[in-house]
Formats: C-alpha cells, sequence, structure tokens
C-alpha cells in the first residue's frame, strides 16, 4: 500500500496553498441575517444546525478538491499489463573503434561504416510494427544499457541514433552479451528470449568467459541470433579457415563457439537487406507464448477525480443553498 | 430530440430566474468545473526544457562524501538520484537526451526523448548507469565537457546542458597543454554541477558487488604533469636541473611532484573556470540541494507550442466564484450600501 501511494505524485505543490482558502466558507458567518428580533427566541433546530455544517464543509471540501485538481496529481509509474505475442528481444549493439571501418558489403556501391549499416538493418528492425518486446545494449570496452527491455521502440531508435557520434574502445562481446542476459534474469519467461548480437566479432574469449556464458545462456534459455557485420578485408562465416589457420580468425572461432552454447543459435551476414529480412523472419517463426509483461505507462493525470469531486461537493452546496430561507414570511 | 433540448434550455432558464445572486455565482462554478471533466486542451505556447544530461563515470565520483539527508553517498549515486528527480520535475513536452563522460570524451547514449511518453525508459537507463561502463580510466574534465558542449548543440537547437561532475582531473595535466574552449562561449547554455565534498576523500577500489576492498594509493597514481617538451631555454637551467635530458628526461629526474594526485576533492576552481571559459553556469551542490528548481527555471526554458491543459483556466475562476459565494452577507451589504452611497452622490 505504501508502495502505491508513493507513486502518487504532484505536479506543482504549490498549488496546493489555495486549499487554505476553504477555511474561508468554514469560518465565516455568512447566512442573511433577518431584522425580526423575535426569531432569537426560536427554538434551536439541530436539523438547520446540521445542515449548515455541512453546507459549509461541502463549500471548503470543493475548494480544497478544486486546489488538488490545479496541483496536478498523477500517478506516477503506472504500470500497465499489457499482452502481446511477441519475442522478448535484446539487442547487443557494438560500438568499439572497429565498427567505424568500411562494411564489405554496402549497399550499390558507396561506402559505409560497419556501424552505419548496423544501424540503418536495426532502424529497420526496430520500426517494424511487431509486438516484441526490445530492449537495447551497447558495448565497446564495457556495456552501457541504452534502452530497457520493454515495448518503448522511440527510446531504442534513440539510443540507435546515438551511435553516430562513432565508436570508441575494444569489443568485449562477453560483456555486452552478459549484460544482456542479466535483463532476463529472474523474470518469468513469457516470450522466447533472443538476444541479437549485432556485431564485427573480432574479439576472443578465454576459456572462463566461455563457460560463464554458456552457462548464462543455459539459465535464462535464451536464442542467439548474431548479424554478423563482414569487415571490408573480413572473412565470411560461411567458410572454414585453412587447417592451423584458425587463430587468424576470431569471428569465425566466435561463430564456432556460439554453436556449443546448447541454446538454439543462428547467424547471418548482414551482406544484403535479405539477411536481415531473413532474421526477422526467424524471430517471428520462434514458438512464442503470448507474452504477458508490464509496461510503464506515462504518468497518469488524476486531476480529473479531483474535478468532478469538486463539482459534486459544489452541486450539494448549490443543492443546500437551495434550501436556505431567503426571506422571512409568516407561514 | 429538438423539442426536448428545448425544454431543458427552458428548464435551465426557469432555474436561473429562480436563483439568487449567490445561486448564480454557484451555478457559473459549477458549469465550468462541469465543462472542465470534457479535459479542454490547446497547442499553445508553453514552456518547455531541452536538457542533455551528462554525468562523469571516473572513479572519483566513486567517493562517497556527496551528502543526501545526513547520509554519504557516492558521488554518482548523488547525480544519478539528482537527475532522475530532475527528470520527474520536468513537465511534458520536454525532452531529455543522455550522455557519459570518461577518459577525454562524452559518448551520447541516448538522443533526446520526450519525458512524459518515454519516462520509464529514460529513468530506467539512468538507474542502469555505472562507474563500470567506463570505456577507458582517464578524466580529462574540461576535454570532456567541451565535447558535451559540442555534441549538445548537435542535438539541439535549444539543447540546455546539464553536467554532473566533481571536476576531478586525472591525471595531472600541464598547465601549457591544457585544453582551450574553441566554441563559441554562450551558445550552448547550461550549469555545471559540481559534486562531493570540498575536502579530499579518498577513491575506492571496488569490487564486482560494489564493497570497498581497497583505495587508490599514491604510488598508484601519476603524479607527475611531466608530458611534452622542456619548458627550460637556458643552458644554465638545464645544468642546474637534476638529472636533465633534452629527450628522454625534459623536466628532470625529479620534476614538481603532487602529493594528493591519489585523493579526490570537489575541484570548485577548476569547474569554475571551466564553466567561465564555456559560457555555462557552475552551481556546487556540496550541500545536497535540489536541482528541480535549477533544470525548470526560466532561463533554461524553450517556447515551443505543445498541449497545454486548459482546466486550470475553468478551476480557478470557480474557485473565485464558490469563495464570493461564501462571503458573509454584512460584508456584502457594506460593499453595496458603499456603492449606493457613491451613486447617490
Amino acid at each position: 500500500m505504501m508502495q502505491a501511494l508513493s507513486n502518487l505524485m504532484v505536479g506543482q505543490p504549490w498549488y496546493l496553498l489555495w486549499s487554505l482558502l476553504a477555511f474561508f466558507p468554514l469560518l465565516m458567518k455568512n447566512y442573511p441575517a433577518f431584522p425580526y428580533p423575535s426569531l432569537a427566541r426560536l427554538p434551536v433546530d439541530a436539523l438547520s444546525v446540521w445542515i449548515e455544517r455541512l453546507w459549509r464543509l461541502l463549500g471548503a471540501l470543493a475548494i480544497v478538491f478544486i486546489a488538488m485538481g490545479l496541483s496536478g496529481i498523477y500517478w506516477a509509474e503506472n504500470i500497465v499489463e499489457r499482452v502481446g505475442s511477441g519475442a522478448h528481444v535484446m539487442i547487443v549493439l557494438d560500438r568499439s573503434a572497429s565498427m567505424n571501418d568500411d562494411f564489405a558489403d554496402p549497399p550499390a556501391g558507396e561506402r559505409e561504416s560497419k556501424m552505419a549499416a548496423a544501424r540503418r538493418v536495426l532502424q529497420d528492425f526496430v520500426s517494424q510494427g511487431r509486438e516484441d518486446l526490445l530492449g537495447m545494449v551497447t558495448f565497446s570496452t564495457s556495456p552501457i544499457l541504452a534502452a530497457p527491455l520493454g515495448g518503448d521502440r522511440e527510446a531504442v531508435l534513440a539510443g540507435l541514433s546515438a551511435t553516430e557520434a562513432g565508436g570508441m574502445g575494444f569489443t568485449a562481446v562477453a560483456r555486452g552479451l552478459g549484460m544482456a542476459l542479466d535483463y532476463y534474469k529472474g523474470r518469468p519467461v513469457t516470450g522466447s528470449r533472443v538476444v541479437l548480437l549485432v556485431s564485427d566479432g573480432g574479439a576472443y574469449l578465454d576459456a572462463k568467459t566461455r563457460e560463464m556464458l554458456r552457462n548464462m545462456f543455459q539459465r535464462e534459455g535464451a536464442s542467439l541470433f548474431w548479424l554478423y557485420l563482414r569487415s571490408a578485408n573480413g572473412a565470411s562465416l560461411k567458410v572454414a579457415p585453412a587447417e592451423g589457420d584458425e587463430d587468424a580468425y576470431p569471428e569465425y572461432q566466435l561463430h564456432r563457439y556460439f554453436g556449443t552454447l546448447g541454446t538454439p543459435y543462428r547467424a547471418y551476414e548482414a551482406d544484403n537487406p535479405l539477411a536481415v529480412e531473413r532474421a526477422l523472419a526467424d524471430i517471428g517463426r520462434l514458438k512464442n507464448k503470448p507474452v504477458r509483461y508490464y509496461q510503464t505507462a506515462p504518468r497518469r493525470d488524476l486531476s480529473w477525480l479531483f474535478y468532478l469531486l469538486a463539482l459534486l461537493s459544489g452541486c450539494g452546496v448549490l443543492a443546500l443553498h437551495l434550501t436556505e430561507v431567503k426571506k422571512w414570511r409568516s407561514a | 430530440m429538438v423539442v426536448d433540448t428545448r425544454i431543458s434550455a427552458w428548464d435551465a432558464m426557469k432555474f436561473w430566474r429562480y436563483l439568487d445572486g449567490r445561486g448564480r455565482l454557484l451555478a457559473c462554478a459549477l458549469l465550468l468545473l462541469f465543462l472542465s471533466l470534457f479535459e479542454p486542451s490547446a497547442q499553445l505556447p508553453s514552456r518547455v526544457y531541452d536538457w542533455y544530461f551528462v554525468v562523469d563515470i571516473t572513479q572519483s565520483m566513486n567517493v562517497r562524501d556527496a551528502v543526501t539527508s545526513g547520509n554519504g553517498i557516492s558521488r554518482l549515486a548523488f547525480a544519478k538520484q539528482q537527475m532522475r528527480q530532475a527528470l520527474r520535475s520536468l513537465p511534458c513536452g520536454s525532452r531529455v537526451s543522455l550522455g557519459l563522460f570518461t577518459e577525454r570524451s562524452t559518448a551520447n547514449i541516448l538522443h533526446p526523448l520526450e519525458v512524459c511518453a518515454h519516462f520509464s525508459a529514460l529513468d530506467e537507463t539512468i538507474v542502469s548507469i555505472d562507474w563500470r561502463m567506463a570505456w577507458a580510466a582517464d578524466s580529462y574534465i574540461a576535454n570532456g565537457v567541451f565535447s558535451a558542449i559540442d555534441q549538445a548543440s548537435r542535438l539541439g537547437p535549444e539543447m540546455r546542458l546539464a553536467y554532473f561532475t566533481d571536476g576531478h582531473q586525472a591525471p595531472e595535466i600541464s598547465s601549457r597543454y591544457a585544453p582551450v574552449f574553441e566554441g563559441e562561449q554562450g551558445k550552448v547554455k547550461g550549469v555545471v554541477f559540481g559534486l562531493g565534498s570540498q575536502s579530499a576523500g579518498r577513491i575506492p577500489l571496488l569490487d564486482q558487488n560494489d564493497n570497498i576492498t581497497g583505495y587508490w594509493g599514491a604510488d598508484d597514481v601519476q603524479r607527475y604533469a611531466t608530458f611534452g617538451i622542456s619548458e627550460i631555454q637556458s643552458v644554465a637551467d638545464m645544468e642546474q636541473q637534476q638529472g636533465y635530458h633534452g629527450r628522454n628526461a625534459p623536466h628532470g629526474s625529479a620534476p614538481k611532484e603532487s602529493a594528493n594526485a591519489h585523493l579526490s576533492a570537489l575541484d570548485q576552481d577548476n569547474l569554475q573556470k571551466i564553466a567561465k571559459d564555456t559560457g555555462l553556469t557552475y552551481l556546487g551542490l556540496t550541500g545536497g540541494e535540489d536541482i528541480a528548481p535549477v533544470v525548470t527555471s526560466n532561463e533554461m526554458s524553450v517556447w515551443r507550442t505543445a498541449v497545454t491543459d486548459l482546466r486550470p483556466w475553468l478551476a480557478l475562476p470557480a474557485m473565485w466564484l464558490i469563495l464570493i459565494f461564501y462571503i458573509p452577507i454584512s460584508v456584502r451589504q457594506l460593499f453595496q450600501q458603499h456603492l449606493f452611497f457613491r451613486k447617490k452622490s
């Protein structure tokens, strides 16, 4: 309950000072006095006294409610349960310095950095109107959360545009994947979990890290999709390097290792737009239970409630006002 | 239907005639309140704010000397807390972008997002900010501010910069090679918020779970600013200086050493200088002040058409009408009498 109340926020608290004016109707002597001295001898009518008190109280309440309405009370973290039928996709985007290098298969013969290619590909992906939940982690030497897993696609796009500044640092694939997997930890499995790695993959993983990542992938039951961005002089994942040459191709080694994760793994070479479409189609084909997820909706305005209450109190005041004796007549 | 409305309008007229003056006031107030239930709104120019929040995530930000309600928390935690509060205080239609500073540049991690629609994404991203996100470990604070200003102007024409830092420069920098701001002074408005205490604290070494396992010692850090060519021009001085070698030891074998390079305090002078050079405002948050009034100050606002709630324009007059309704008869009579006399004379 306290948790729920702490979500009640006030937009402009100082507007609440208006409610001090509520004392005005409570304290003022504000009914007509009739110039008949004999009236003082009439017995006190308990009902009338109570009606008067109620009348003052309702007036005061109307003012308090208006003040509360003006102050803009809202429900801050308004959590809405939504049901979708998509996958939980955590995008893990490589932002290392090597991503500034040329992409091997740019469209229509122009030069394009791998980062730009990744951004183009992912913008397409994010803009698709599917019901997947998306989140994004960018990583270089260390992972940075750009957008939390949720339905807010614009946040993911904002994170993507921020990568225009270019890459920095090294390629620590393992830490990026680790942070993405952390996002699944302790949450109910309501949809297929997909880690979508977008990287040129020039990184070695040591045995310990490999083991740890494998454990994490298996524990969270996440599949790994790798959108591989080939460097201008890089190797394809499909072609196995010659015997004894494996060490020269870290991306191939990474590819081989991902194959041993024990959870579904697919690699796509982003050499043409079709690869992205294929990846999307594959994500779409995953068996998804209806995803029940909680989304923080924008703050929900509660002022209307207070204006309504003010209106009702005001109606009460008017009704009681009608019962007031305006003129003293002999009955 | 036409007849119906006519009858109800007729009834309303009858009711209106039946009411006395005070009743009519109240009826007007009720009408205004009733109208406000339809949530009228209009596209009106209103004050909103565009902020680029940049937070320093270098290790000196882990010093736990930022004070909130009597407790010492790390400067970074305090900065995050302040950013979240600022986020809550911004009116809808405002936009916020996020950036991180370490080494010598600021990295933009999120382009501007509207604060109400994307509140949870922004809030959660701020919460997730961690000193481990640093991709390199130096702290050339002036370069960070300059690059943030450069980015702010590219993020939006009216982008304001809020830079949260302790101003700690590491390693020591030679004043000859200190970066110079080359942009237009004051073009990007904003505030540099100074965090931490002014007495130097030790910089903790943290383990995986953020437990303090030790502190940076004097021997772990670079204490000399011996970068670049020698400042000595005369041969006599060269011979004077101990261990001087023109190429290999241009500052001699025992250069001027800083005794507390491993400690970190809020460097107000440095930040004030940077703020002055760039046309930003400096504001120290040493006493745990609230920044909400600063980020929503008129000076930093932008006029932009945004959906504006018109209900206060209805509710406020309604409240005044109700108050007039409760004005005592005697006062009103006095008032009327006064007017009456005026009219007569």
